[in-house]
C-alpha cells in the first residue's frame, strides 16, 4: 500500500486502522487502513457490493464499525478505550456530536421536503450548532451562491432538477464546516446531463483545499479531480496511490482489470472534460 | 311543507340548555382529541419499537381497540372499570376515557403510516448534520410525517367529533343527550334534532373544507 497525500509532515485528518464491518454472516469491509491528509481529495472505486459505501458510511458512524478504529483529527470516532482495552461505544448524543464534524453527500440527495433550499442548508446550523438564525443565512446564501443556485433559495427540493438538488445536498454538507467531506456516490442517481454540474462543483472545492473522499463509478473524475484513488475489492483494500498509477500500467492486475472492464463499459457516458473540471 | 307543521320557535327557547349542551360537547371534542392524539402518538412509537414484545403488545391492543364497537366499549367501561379497579368515574371522564382510548388506536394507525412513510435517507442526512435522535424526531420525521397523514388525520378528528353524541347512553348533558330530553319535553324531535346536526355540521364542515384547502396547498408546495 502506498503512502498518499503530499503534505505528510502534518498528522492526518482521518485515520483508519483495520477497520471492519459484517452484517450478520457477511463481512463487508475486512480490516481497511488508511489515512486521509489535510486537502486530500481521495476517491474510492470498485464493484457493487465491494464495500464502499459501507466504509464511508462507518467514516461518520452511520454504520456501526464491527472492529477497527477511526480517528478524526486526533479524536477517537465512536468509541471509548475502557481500562480493560475494552471499546466501548459513545452515547447517541456524543456520536452526533462527532457526526457533525464529517459532512455527508448522499448518493439520493436526501434533501428534506418540507424545508426550503435555504433552510435545508441552515438546519444543522441552526438546531445542531445554535447559530442565530441570521447569522446561518448569511452562511447559507453564501454557500447556495458557491454551488450556483442563489435563486433557489426559496424553492422546495421538489421544484429542483437532481443536479440541483445534490448541489443544495453539498451546501448542506459544507454548512456545518466539516473537517472532511464524504460523498457517497454524489453523482449516480443524476441523469448524464446533470452530472457535470455538481463534479463541476466538487472540483472547484478540491481547488479550494477541501479534504474529501468520494465514492464514486467516474473513472474520469477519479482520474482528474482525485490526488489519490483507493481501490476495493472484496472488502479489501486492494490498492491505493495516486490516478497515475491507479490507471496506469503499474497498477495491480486486479485494479487494472476493473478499470479496463469499467472504462469499456462505460465509454459512451458523459463526462467532463478535464477543462470543465478545474 | 305538507303534512308537518315545522315549528322552531320552540327550539329557539331552549336556546340557553342547547348552548351549555353545546358546550360540554366542546369540551368532551377537544379532551377525547387530546387523549386519542396523545396516546395514539405513544402507541404508534411503542408500536414501532424495536423490542417485539413492546410492538407486538400495542398492535394486539390496536386490534382489539379497533375491533370493539364504541358504544359497547363506552358502556363496559362505565360498569367495569368502577368494579375492576375501584374508582369511580363521572360518565364525562368515562366518555372522554373510553372515547380517547378508542380513537387512539385508529390515531396510532394512521401515525404509523406516517412515520413509516419517511424515507430513511432523510433520518440519516439529519444523522449526518449531527442532529440527536429527538431533533429529528421533531424536526424532520414529525413534520414530514404530518403533511402526509394530513387528510386521514383530519377524517379521524371527524369521527371524533361526531362519536361524543354516543356519551348520551350514560347521561353525559352533550347535545344528543339535552337534545332527547328536549324532544319528549317539547313533542319536537324533528326539528332539535335537525338543530343538532345542524350544529355538528357547523363544527366539523369548516374544519374539513379548510383541511381539503390546506391539503392542495402541501401538495403544490412540497412535493
Amino acid at each position: 500500500m502506498q503512502s498518499g497525500g503530499s503534505e505528510t509532515a502534518a498528522p492526518p485528518v482521518l485515520s483508519v486502522r483495520n477497520l471492519r464491518k459484517t452484517f450478520g454472516d457477511l463481512e463487508v469491509l475486512k480490516r481497511a487502513s488508511f489515512d486521509i491528509y489535510q486537502k486530500e481529495v481521495v476517491g474510492i472505486i470498485g464493484a457493487s457490493g465491494s464495500g464502499k459505501s459501507t466504509l464511508l458510511r462507518c467514516l461518520n458512524l452511520l454504520e456501526t464499525p464491527t472492529d477497527g478504529t477511526i480517528d478524526l483529527q486526533g479524536e477517537r470516532f465512536g468509541f471509548r478505550q475502557r481500562s480493560e482495552g475494552e471499546m466501548t461505544l459513545l452515547s447517541a448524543s456524543e456520536i452526533a456530536r462527532q457526526r457533525a464534524k464529517t459532512g455527508m453527500v448522499f448518493q439520493s440527495f436526501n434533501l428534506w421536503p418540507h424545508r426550503s433550499v435555504l433552510e435545508n442548508v441552515i438546519e444543522g446550523l441552526i438546531i445542531v450548532k445554535r447559530i442565530p438564525r441570521p447569522e446561518a443565512q448569511e452562511i447559507g446564501v453564501r454557500l447556495l451562491e458557491k454551488v450556483g443556485l442563489k435563486d433557489k433559495i426559496d424553492s422546495y427540493p421538489a421544484r429542483l432538477s437532481g443536479g440541483q438538488q445534490q448541489r443544495v445536498g453539498i451546501a448542506r454538507a459544507l454548512a456545518m464546516d466539516p473537517a472532511i467531506l464524504l460523498l457517497d456516490e454524489p453523482t449516480s442517481a443524476l441523469d448524464p446531463e446533470l452530472v457535470g454540474e455538481v463534479l463541476n462543483v466538487i472540483g472547484e472545492l478540491a481547488e479550494e483545499g477541501m479534504t474529501m473522499i468520494i465514492v464514486t463509478h467516474e473513472m474520469r473524475f477519479a482520474h482528474e479531480a482525485c490526488d489519490r484513488v483507493i481501490f476495493l475489492h472484496e472488502g479489501l483494500i486492494a490498492d491505493d496511490g495516486p490516478p497515475s498509477y491507479i490507471f496506469g500500467p503499474c497498477a495491480s492486475e486486479r485494479t487494472q482489470a476493473f478499470v479496463a472492464r469499467y472504462v469499456s463499459r462505460h465509454a459512451g457516458d458523459s463526462m467532463p472534460r478535464k477543462s470543465e473540471i478545474r | 311543507m305538507t303534512g308537518y307543521d315545522w315549528d322552531f320557535a320552540t327550539v329557539w327557547q331552549y336556546r340557553a340548555l342547547l348552548a351549555t349542551a353545546g358546550l360540554v360537547t366542546l369540551q368532551l371534542i377537544v379532551l377525547t382529541m387530546l387523549v386519542g392524539i396523545s396516546v395514539g402518538f405513544l402507541l404508534a412509537l411503542v408500536r414501532l419499537a424495536k423490542r417485539r414484545i413492546f410492538s407486538i403488545s400495542a398492535m394486539w391492543l390496536v386490534e382489539f381497540l379497533r375491533a370493539v364497537p364504541p358504544l359497547v366499549l363506552l358502556i363496559w367501561v362505565y360498569y367495569c372499570i368502577p368494579i375492576l379497579l375501584d374508582v369511580r368515574l363521572s360518565g364525562f371522564q368515562t366518555g372522554v376515557l373510553a372515547l380517547g382510548i378508542y380513537s387512539a388506536a385508529f390515531y396510532a394507525e394512521i401515525f404509523r403510516a406516517g412515520i413509516q412513510s419517511i424515507e430513511k435517507g432523510q433520518i440519516e442526512a439529519g444523522m449526518a448534520v449531527g442532529m440527536t435522535n429527538g431533533q429529528i424526531m421533531r424536526r424532520i420525521v414529525v413534520p414530514v410525517a404530518f403533511m402526509r397523514i394530513f387528510p386521514p388525520f383530519i377524517s379521524q378528528g371527524a369521527l371524533v367529533i361526531k362519536n361524543t353524541v354516543l356519551v348520551s347512553a350514560i347521561a353525559v348533558g352533550e347535545l344528543l343527550y339535552e337534545g332527547q330530553r328536549l324532544s319528549i319535553h317539547t313533542f319536537r324531535p324533528l326539528e332539535i334534532l335537525t338543530v343538532i346536526a345542524l350544529i355538528f355540521i357547523a363544527i366539523i364542515m369548516p374544519l374539513t373544507l379548510s383541511a381539503n384547502a390546506l391539503e392542495s396547498r402541501i401538495r403544490s408546495r412540497y412535493s
